[in-house]
Formats: structure tokens, C-alpha cells, sequence
């Protein structure tokens, strides 16, 4: 008695439990999950060597223009990013492209900083001198595919390119109370251009170019986690089952109820300091249409590798005591 | 026969003539134009929100007749035995009061009819830094929510609470409105930072027991009414909290910073310096180890704070950080500062004044101004 007992519960339990995913993750969006754990794809090596030299190309690139001895550098932790900054009185344009047309003056002293990580570069002008003029977007991804083919610090191969360019521009206001309409000015226009290997985008990877709207001088050249595959190391790992996937995506939406559901369900790369690997993402839309005070959204991650995690930072986890 | 005046050795046999003579000449210059009328308000420098003491007195008390005096037009006369006096005057605004400036008189006539007087004007407008805590600290707060959202936020707090390591950390707490409202002077104006993380919308943040209007706030040096507030820099990582949208034709910047007709009621910059935080809504990547973790919305914080630790300019790192780190190309993670222009190139180590309405680095044209991502 005490045994079939048992069993009715488990098994009220697993009904209970799969009619929970049946109504957060529909039919078609269950079948797309299956057709990502189906196509199983390997986990990479990344060629640290070929980047070390594309960190060196850069190195020497940016040393053309400001001496890095003159730097002040602190380090963040022992292995993290060297952090480098300079005082400058004169503004030396770094002219990426033929375009520029006047070289901005700063009326006082700017910053140049200077960051070295194992997979990180970011060279950035501090130099906030606001314009009236606005450049297109599709003008300012021109200028800046044409940095980026033009100086080639990444070399692109058949697997591994640059995807899309999206632009966004730093604005100032001046905020007169009595003019509701003020006008605005443009510090930078910014390109972040994302990554695709096999046709797959890497999320976390991103290279950044800025440019100055009036002079379109280069004020920021920015390599982050785009660290060159070793492609001949593929290697299939252990992925997760549909119902681990399905498990997870449960706990994530369980909390929002009605409020939310699935927008899109795709596959990803995801580069750690040592590798890049496949992962799902999960994007949610909210559909309760009157909110009055917004949460901070979330899109879902999963590593498709078990043991594998997208980060490996380590610190203290302390919730607060009142 | 040796002089006796020739060395200092023979002058220190004669103390009590040098005595005679420094007295006596002393005595001399004082009865002819040393006789001094006093004004020393306390706290000093003052400034609005003081309930400042004005001491007056005067030399030569015995040879005094009277003194009069003016404490922004609060006249009276007191008789040379009342002297050294005390005059209170309350500086904190109320409905119809917002003083800008102290102006001090005093008259002081003497028994031979010789008058002394003397005159001393401060700007209350201005928040003197050194009335601040000296302490560089900095308060975290994170609203209670949900199992995923509050691990979340738990996660990028303690990230930032690990990074960040210029200023002391004396609070970390779950959020209170009080900490920001009726105990602000304890907690969220007791620091030079404070750093919230939650729920928001247009000039509102979610804390833990409630919505939290923050145009009914104020932070700064010159709030609360007799006490020095610490606060420079507010930070909301919360959706909208700076929201440029206008609200039934309300520019949005009318519920942050005062104008001639708000200047008796609360707004948050009233010596606050900087509010750092995001005009859309903000969308981090999540993952599950363990416990509900973000890498994007981590780094992004971790970027923050090692900018600031290496001495960028505070709305420069904030901007930065989230461009690189945080995805906009869906229109969300838009972050943004509203700042008074005096502090756009300051730094976590820059030691600046407050200023509140009526003074030019506030209330002149261009004075206010967001940057923002578009």
C-alpha cells in the first residue's frame, strides 16, 4: 500500500512537472530546442599564440601615436587586465581612414587610456569635445569596416568573420529649465561589431571603434574576447538532455508566471578565457502590458556542455544582513 | 664696566621690566585703533540648512557702550554687559524661506563715542566640501524580488562590492525607502556613494517595502535642516530610473533638480553631484551555477569599478562600461548621468564643493546636463 503510494506520487510528480514545461515552452519552440541538442557541435580550443601576435600588431599600432612607457598602469588582480593612463595637453589624431577633416583641439588636458588583458585590448581618448555635427550610421560603419580591413588585426577565415556593425552614439543635453527642447551635441559615434564562427554568433565577443562626429579622428579601438579559434581542435563533449535544457528554462520562467514567454530559442558560441563553446539562448518578451515598475529583464544562457560555465569568477556571494 | 643691555644674557635678569613695556605699549595701540567688533558664525563656512550661531563681541569690554547688530536683517542692540552675545538664525528653507546668502553687522560704540564696526557676507549656496564626513565610503543596496531576479542582483552587487576598492564600504544592505527619505542622513546622504540595484521606472526605484518617488528626495550637503549630508554620487542599476520621456509635457529633468518655483519642496540634487543610471530598460544575460548568475551585467560592473579605481572621470567609466559591455542593439541598456556640468571631469578622488538653486554653477543656463547613450 505504502509502495503504490509511492509510485502515484512520482508519477504525479513528473505529470505535474512536464505539464509545466508543456505551457512555458510550446510545441514549436520544444522542437526547436531539439533540433539545437541534435546538432551537436564540438568545443574549440582558442589559438592563443596567432592572438598573442594580433595583440603585439596592436601594441605596435597604437605605440605610433603615444608612447606606452609614458603610462601609469595599475593592475586590477594578478591575473586580470593592466589598466594604463596618460595625461595628455595636445590632442594627437589618430587618423584611421582618409576622411579626417579637422583635428580637434582640446581646450585642456584629456586622458589616454591604455588596457592589456590576456584577452583584451582597449585603446580609448577620453576626449569629450561635443558636436553639433551627426554623421549617418551607415556613413560611420563605413568608416569603420574600412578600419577594420584596412589595419586587419584580426585575420578573418572562412569559419571565423566579422558579422554585424550596430552604431551607438554618445549625446549630451544641456538641460535649460526653462526650454523643454534643448539642443543636442554628439560626443562619439560608436561601432561594436559582433562575431560569427560556422555561421554561429559569439555572444560575448566584440570589437569597438569610435570616432569623434566633427573630425572623425579614431577615439577608441577596443578588442574584447574575440580571441582566434585553433580550429583543428574540435572536440564533442557531453551536452545536456532535452529535459536538464527543459529543466532550466522552467526555474528561469517559472518566477514571471503569465508575464512572460519565449520569444526565440537559438544557438550560440560563448568564449571563455581558454576556449569557445556552444550555448543556447533564450530570449523572453514580457507580454503583461501594464507595468508600472519595470524589472530588469533577463535572457537565458545555458551551456549546452555539462561542467562547462560562462565564467570562472570567483569572489565572495554574501546577501546583505538587513 | 659691562652694560647691562648688551646681552641677552642680562635681559633675562629683567623679566618683569620687559613685561612693563610690552603692557604698556600693547595698551597704547589698543586705545588708539585696535578696539576690534567680532562676527563669528559657527558652523563656518555657513551655508543653507544651518542653524547657524553668530557670536558677536568686541575688545575692550570696559570701555564699552553698546553694540548693534544685523543677522540678515534681524536687528537689535545689546548693552556692553551682555557682551560677548549669541545670535541664532535658522537657515533651512521652508515654504517662503530660501536664504542664499548671510549677511552680518555689527556696530559696536564705545564710551569715548568711537564706533567700530564690521560687515561679513557668505554665499549659503555653496556647500563647503570640508563640512563634509571626511570619510570616503560608500553604501550598497539591493532590493529584495524574486528567487532569479535577487540572485541576479546579488550577483552584480557583490561583483562591484569585490572591484570596487577606492572608498570604504560601510553599508550593504537590502533597500529601504527611509534610506533614502526620512533616514537618508544614516544611510543613503551618510556616503559619497551610494549603489542601488532593483526594479524602476521614470524617476522611481523599487526597494524593498515599496515604490520609491524620488523626485520627494533630496541628498547633499545641505540636507537634512542642521546636519551635513555626504552624498555626490547616486546610482540606480534599475530600469528608466532616468527616463528622458516627458511626462504630461513635464520635461523629465523638472523631477530631479529645482527651479524657482520648487526650490521649498524636496528634489534629489540639492548638492548631490551626479545620478548614474539607464533611460530604457535594462536586459542582462543570465545563467544558472549553482545559484541565478549574469556574466554581462557582472562585467559590466567589474568594468565600472576598475575605471573608476584607475582614475577615469565617473560619468566617462559609467557610459564606457555599459557600451562595452552591455547589448543596446535592441534599445535596451541605454545608460545615462545627470550631473551639473562643474563635475563632468571629476573622478571618484576629486574633492568638489556642493551647490544647490540660486547658485550660478546650478541654476545658469548649460549648468545641468545629461549624457546618454542613443
Amino acid at each position: 500500500m505504502k509502495k503504490q503510494y509511492r509510485v502515484n506520487c512520482a508519477i504525479i510528480l513528473l505529470i505535474s512537472f512536464f505539464s509545466c514545461h508543456a505551457e512555458i515552452v510550446n510545441p514549436d519552440i520544444k522542437s526547436e530546442i531539439d533540433g539545437i541538442l541534435k546538432k551537436q557541435v564540438p568545443v574549440y580550443q582558442l589559438d592563443l599564440k596567432t592572438n598573442e601576435e594580433n595583440f603585439e600588431r596592436i601594441d605596435s599600432w597604437f605605440q605610433q601615436y603615444v608612447d606606452l612607457n609614458g603610462f601609469t598602469c595599475t593592475y586590477e588582480d594578478r591575473m586580470g587586465p593592466v589598466q594604463c593612463k596618460l595625461k595628455l595637453s595636445k590632442n594627437i589624431p589618430i587618423i584611421s581612414t582618409d576622411n579626417i577633416s579637422t583635428i580637434i583641439r582640446s581646450p585642456k588636458p584629456f586622458n589616454i587610456y591604455y588596457t592589456k588583458g590576456p584577452r583584451k585590448r582597449a585603446l580609448r581618448k577620453a576626449l569629450w569635445i561635443p558636436s553639433k555635427i551627426e554623421r549617418s550610421k551607415d556613413y560611420i560603419k563605413q568608416l569603420a569596416n574600412k578600419f577594420m580591413y584596412q589595419y586587419g588585426y584580426y585575420k578573418q577565415t572562412n569559419n571565423d568573420k566579422i558579422d554585424k556593425a550596430f552604431v551607438v552614439s554618445w549625446r549630451t543635453r544641456p538641460l535649460d529649465l526653462n526650454i523643454k527642447k534643448t539642443e543636442v551635441s554628439t560626443i562619439l559615434h560608436r561601432v561594436k561589431f559582433s562575431r560569427v564562427f560556422q555561421g554561429l554568433e559569439v555572444i560575448n565577443s566584440k570589437q569597438i571603434v569610435d570616432f569623434h562626429p566633427e573630425s572623425l579622428e579614431l577615439l577608441s579601438y577596443k578588442n574584447i574576447s574575440w580571441t582566434p579559434v585553433n580550429e583543428s581542435s574540435g572536440k564533442f563533449k557531453q551536452y545536456l538532455t532535452m529535459d536538464e535544457v527543459l529543466s532550466q528554462i522552467h526555474a528561469f520562467m517559472k518566477e514571471d508566471g503569465d508575464a512572460s514567454k519565449i520569444k526565440e530559442v537559438r544557438l550560440a558560441w560563448y568564449q571563455s578565457p581558454d576556449l569557445i563553446f556552444p550555448v543556447m539562448l533564450v530570449k523572453t518578451e514580457r507580454v503583461d502590458r501594464e507595468i508600472e515598475i519595470y524589472p530588469i529583464e533577463h535572457a537565458l544562457v545555458i551551456s549546452l556542455v555539462k561542467g562547462l560555465r560562462l565564467d570562472n569568477e570567483d569572489y565572495a556571494f554574501e546577501k546583505p544582513e538587513k | 664696566m659691562i652694560n647691562k643691555f648688551d646681552s641677552k644674557k642680562n635681559i633675562l635678569r629683567y623679566p618683569a621690566l620687559i613685561l612693563i613695556l610690552v603692557t604698556g605699549v600693547l595698551t597704547i595701540v589698543g586705545s588708539n585703533g585696535t578696539r576690534t567688533v567680532t562676527i563669528a558664525p559657527s558652523p563656518l563656512p555657513p551655508k543653507q540648512g544651518d542653524i547657524t550661531n553668530v557670536r558677536i563681541t568686541a575688545s575692550e569690554k570696559e570701555e564699552l557702550s553698546q553694540i548693534e547688530y544685523s543677522v540678515n536683517g534681524l536687528n537689535g542692540t545689546r548693552p556692553a554687559t551682555d557682551v560677548p552675545f549669541d545670535v541664532t538664525l535658522n537657515t533651512c528653507k521652508s515654504n517662503g524661506n530660501y536664504r542664499t546668502t548671510l549677511t552680518l553687522e555689527a556696530e559696536a560704540t564705545y564710551n569715548d563715542n568711537e564706533v567700530r564696526t564690521n560687515e561679513q557676507q557668505y554665499d549659503l549656496t555653496v556647500g563647503d566640501n570640508l563640512r563634509e564626513d571626511i570619510d570616503l565610503d560608500y553604501a550598497v543596496y539591493v532590493s529584495k524580488g524574486s528567487n532569479k531576479d535577487e540572485e541576479v542582483m546579488l550577483d552584480i552587487a557583490n561583483r562591484f562590492r569585490s572591484k570596487f576598492n577606492s572608498y570604504s564600504e560601510s553599508q550593504y544592505h537590502w533597500s529601504q525607502k527611509r534610506y533614502y527619505k526620512d533616514e537618508a542622513i544614516q544611510y543613503a546622504n551618510s556616503v559619497d556613494m551610494a549603489f542601488s540595484i532593483g526594479h524602476g521606472n521614470h524617476h522611481y526605484y523599487l526597494s524593498s517595502d515599496g515604490e520609491l518617488d524620488l523626485s520627494q528626495t533630496e541628498f547633499g550637503n545641505f540636507t537634512p535642516c542642521n546636519a551635513n549630508g555626504d552624498l555626490e554620487y547616486l546610482i540606480f542599476i534599475s530600469c528608466l530610473t532616468l527616463s528622458m520621456e516627458e511626462v504630461s509635457a513635464t520635461p523629465f529633468w523638472y523631477y530631479w533638480f529645482h527651479k524657482e518655483s520648487t526650490k521649498f519642496t524636496k528634489k534629489p540634487f540639492t548638492g548631490l553631484h551626479m545620478v548614474l543610471g539607464f533611460r530604457s530598460t535594462t536586459r542582462f544575460n543570465s545563467y544558472h551555477w549553482g545559484r541565478w548568475r549574469t556574466w554581462d551585467g557582472k562585467n559590466f560592473v567589474r568594468e565600472f569599478a576598475n575605471k573608476i579605481n584607475s582614475g577615469w572621470a565617473i560619468a566617462d567609466a559609467w557610459i564606457d562600461a555599459a557600451s562595452d559591455e552591455l547589448k543596446q542593439s535592441d534599445g535596451r541598456n541605454l545608460a545615462a548621468v545627470l550631473y551639473l556640468r562643474e563635475y563632468e571631469n571629476d573622478t571618484i578622488f576629486t574633492e568638489e564643493n556642493d551647490y544647490i538653486y540660486g547658485n550660478d554653477n546650478y541654476s545658469s543656463p548649460g549648468q545641468k546636463v545629461m549624457v546618454y547613450l542613443d
